[in-house]
């Protein structure tokens, strides 16, 4: 038995089908890029601010109402023990507030930032993580599906969007903050600031010295 | 109009296949198997927040789940749900892969019988694994590419039902490749609009790939973007290759559950009592019908051969699902633990309803006799995947003998 289909009209009503469908896959690849461009909430007030610790830099996004971003973490540590399978991963303090900021989407993907003298020992911990994959410029890692990228100041790549900055500010010198900031805005486009908010701790007095040096990404 | 006989014996089949899934489904009110991580996946999903431990496999399994809970609240039932009815359904869609062995019915109806029956697709369809609704949607998908290939203008929905598939587990990529091929092979033969190679391309591959891409929409709305995409697959890639029984929470007993090269070659079985009382007992039971499934390797090699031999798309297609969906799952680096086998039942057991054809044809009694034993020891395996109570006698030798957990005295 011939196919119902066939002859000139099948093969017009197959070529509809097609032409249809191939509009659907455009207007879907359309709407994917208009939803992650939606998904991406920048503060409306940028601003460096000094917080007490991780934890009060979360709340600080929060209050932004910050969403999908891209953090720039300069600390030696991660802050991202997980708890996954939970709805609500509990209360969040200094070794977790990260993986939090993921798991409430405030942010989506980090560059973590290791001092040059505790590259070494970063190094060392990770080339045996099974986890973590050697690139060019450090290592890939991800946190449920997050990409988490682990380099040093020098190897920061072109961000071409602005991010969050989070500095433990007791591990890092003004010139190496500088050098941050530097390659941050290199990347920004049209002159644009580079960061929409920086946070940062430490025992540093004030926001003279290391906080005007940060203040540069904003402006 | 009266149904036919043939309708009449698929609603049955339905039927047969809901009753040997339903027994007791919401009696255990906590989580079990892997529930524990596939619904707090499916709030997540709903919510709008992160995609939980479960990241690498495609979220339209997560999807669903949500809809189910959404419409029968978050418990057992709402868990349960969508692979109750989705596994219920699984057989007809088999039996509807009548359309490849044109003139040989009994291939089918006896491969949907043995699915009905076997324990590990009902044990897993009364729970939330992505298995279930995958093999579902490809079984939909074949189906709907055979009849495409025999003229219908069916390839559309066939992709549509392909991209599901991909969209709910990583295991049909190859398949969905065999699937083109048959088409393609199909319109050498016979011609006809509907399965040249435009009409291929749009229909099993760009709507499969959308339908795909389209599950990962709350994933964008999270900020991610097209480069993003790509990177995310390749961290998956790497995170399977990775992975090793360490790196699972329930690790003590998953070390116990068989690993792909045994599925088809061992007849092991884990089955621990949970508590007995008078005589009866109730055990938990992941299995399988060993009859059925050690046949399914013999049958899968005679299937291939005659297909070679006398050009028989129907049969190459069976034999070739198979292979490419078994062949990887042997050689990834992770452990594959015996929960993915459900995915190459239904060819496994079309395999064997082919070889079971072919004796009856030649050795009548012997054939019907030994067809029958399989049958039975899928019917005496059964209680257990529901875990029904069962006089501990009867059990005790086949639990005691293969299972890691003795029966507790009765």
């Amino acid at each position: 038995v011939q196919p119902a289909a066939a002859g000139r009209g099948g093969r017009r009503a197959a070529l509809l089908r097609q032409a249809i469908a191939i509009a659907c896959v455009f207007a879907l690849l359309a709407f994917a890029r208009l939803a992650s461009d939606r998904g991406r909430v920048g503060s409306a007030d940028p601003a460096v601010v000094r917080v007490g610790g991780g934890p009060e830099a979360v709340e600080v996004w929060r209050q932004a109402q910050v969403r999908g971003r891209t953090l720039v973490h300069l600390s030696r540590r991660i802050a991202m023990r997980a708890e996954p399978d939970q709805i609500d991963p509990g209360p969040i303090h200094e070794d977790n507030y990260l993986y939090a900021a993921l798991r409430e989407n405030l942010i989506r993907r980090v560059y973590h930032v290791i001092p040059d003298d505790e590259w070494a020992d970063v190094e060392r911990n990770l080339r045996d993580f099974p986890g973590a994959a050697r690139v060019r410029t450090g290592f890939r890692l991800e946190m449920e599906g997050a990409p988490v990228l682990v380099l040093r100041a020098g190897d920061l790549p072109r961000v071409k969007e602005r991010v969050l900055v989070n500095v433990d500010l007791d591990r890092w010198s003004g010139e190496e903050l500088g050098t941050v900031i530097d390659r941050l805005a290199l990347a920004g486009r049209s002159g644009a600031p580079p960061a929409d908010l920086v946070t940062w701790w430490g025992s540093s007095p004030g926001a003279s010295g290391p906080g005007e040096v940060l203040s540069a990404a904003v402006r | 109009v009266r149904p036919s006989a043939r309708t009449l014996a698929a609603v049955a089949l339905v039927a047969a296949s809901f009753a040997l899934r339903a027994p007791g489904v919401t009696r255990v009110t906590a989580f079990t198997g892997d529930e524990g991580v596939h619904v707090p996946a499916a709030r997540s999903y709903a919510t709008g927040h992160f995609t939980q431990s479960t990241w690498w496999n495609p979220p339209l399994g997560y999807v669903l789940l949500g809809a189910s809970m959404a419409a029968l609240g978050d418990g057992p039932l709402g868990w349960r749900a969508r692979n109750l009815a989705l596994g219920s359904l699984t057989p007809l869609l088999l039996l509807l892969g009548l359309a490849l062995f044109p003139g040989r019915p009994r291939i089918a109806w006896i491969a949907a019988w043995l699915l009905a029956l076997d324990p590990l697709h009902v044990l897993l369809s009364r729970s939330t694994f992505e298995e279930i609704q995958g093999i579902f949607f490809f079984l939909a998908a074949a189906w709907l590419a055979a009849l495409a290939a025999r003229g219908r203008a069916t390839l559309l929905p066939a992709g549509g039902a392909l991209g599901c598939a991909l969209a709910s587990k990583h295991y049909f990529g190859g398949a969905a490749l065999a699937l083109v091929v048959f088409v393609l092979l199909a319109h050498r033969r016979e011609g006809g609009p509907e399965t040249a190679w435009t009409s291929v391309l749009v229909s099993l591959v760009l709507v499969p790939a959308a339908v795909y891409f389209a599950a990962y929409l709350p994933w964008f709305a999270r900020g991610y973007g097209l480069r993003e995409f790509v990177e995310l697959h390749l961290d998956l890639l790497r995170v399977a290759r990775s992975m090793t029984i360490d790196s699972f929470a329930n690790r003590e007993l998953l070390s116990l559950v068989e690993r792909a090269p045994g599925w088809f070659t061992r007849p092991t079985v884990i089955c621990a009592g949970l508590g007995a009382e008078g005589g009866w007992g109730r055990f938990f039971f992941l299995g399988k019908n060993p009859a059925a499934w050690l046949l399914v390797l013999p049958a899968i090699a005679v299937l291939a051969a005659l297909g070679l031999r006398r050009r028989d798309p129907g049969a190459l297609l069976v034999a070739a699902l198979f292979a490419v969906i078994y062949l990887p799952l042997l050689s990834v680096g992770r452990p594959i633990f015996v929960y993915s086998a459900s995915v190459l039942l239904p060819f496994g057991f079309l395999a064997v309803g082919h070889g079971a054809d072919l004796a009856l044809a030649r050795w009548r009694a012997a054939g019907a006799a030994a067809l029958a034993a399989v049958f039975l020891v899928g019917a005496y395996v059964w209680p257990l995947a529901v875990g029904l109570q069962v006089p501990v006698g009867l059990y005790a030798p086949a639990c005691g003998a293969q299972g890691v957990g003795a029966p507790p005295a009765g």
